[in-house]
């Protein structure tokens, strides 16, 4: 998985919520589980987002959503 | 039988609601929220859009602050042990459930005090003035889960 177009959360509630925000924006995503090797939390979830992910991580962020590592 | 204990639980259950049951168990009975296969994530889906409507029925500021327990009872014991420490006062009904008072009387033991608010059925500004009278300085919480048998 591309690291660059991919945003981690802590949990599936977090990441759906984020893919929603992004979709009323335009901005389309797949859900994925975090890969294990990569996860520092455990039981995560990824969003691979096709488009701009600075965009993509402002309206995240800005609609009070935290990511892994926030 | 005549059934008349829809406070308790629902029955017959309405057709949607039937149709929905079958749907998740036969088509996508999977953990949510713990697995990256298609019907985990369907699962996962499926719960965060009951989580969604949730939120916007209730007026939640969004649906990270919704919470599924798995009864009222077991709700009410979430809020009441989670937000309540020693020194804290809780204002009730005089016609709390048992899943309210129960908890709060075993609480006693840990320093938490309630108060019982009459509740007037034929005058509510009564009701309201109990209530407001039963308020302390250290009243943390005013619970009404009022008992219907």
């Amino acid at each position: 998985m591309e690291s660059k177009r991919t945003i981690k959360f802590n949990s599936v509630t977090q990441a759906l919520h984020a893919q929603e925000i992004l979709a009323g924006k335009a901005i389309r995503s797949k859900l994925v589980r975090t890969p294990k090797l990569r996860s520092e939390s455990g039981c995560g979830y990824t969003l691979v987002v096709n488009g701009d992910i600075t965009k993509a991580l402002d309206i995240i962020r800005s609609s009070g959503i935290r990511t892994a590592g926030d | 039988m005549i059934y008349l204990d829809n406070s308790a639980t629902t029955f017959p259950k309405p057709a949607s609601v039937r149709k929905a049951m079958t749907e998740a168990v036969t088509q996508y009975g999977a953990n949510p929220g713990r697995s990256g296969h298609s019907m985990s994530i369907r699962a996962s889906e499926e719960i965060y859009k009951c989580r969604s409507r949730a939120a916007k029925f209730f007026g939640a500021r969004s649906p990270d602050n919704v919470v599924f327990t798995l009864n009222c009872t077991h709700a009410i014991n979430i809020v009441l042990k989670g937000l309540l420490h020693k020194g804290d006062h809780v204002v009730v009904s005089d016609m709390e459930h048992n899943a309210v008072i129960r908890p709060l009387y075993a609480l006693k033991e840990r320093g938490i005090s309630y108060s019982s608010a009459k509740i007037s059925v034929e005058n509510s500004d009564e009701t309201l003035a109990s209530f407001r009278n039963a308020l302390r300085d250290n009243t943390k919480l005013v619970v009404c889960v009022i008992n219907t048998e």
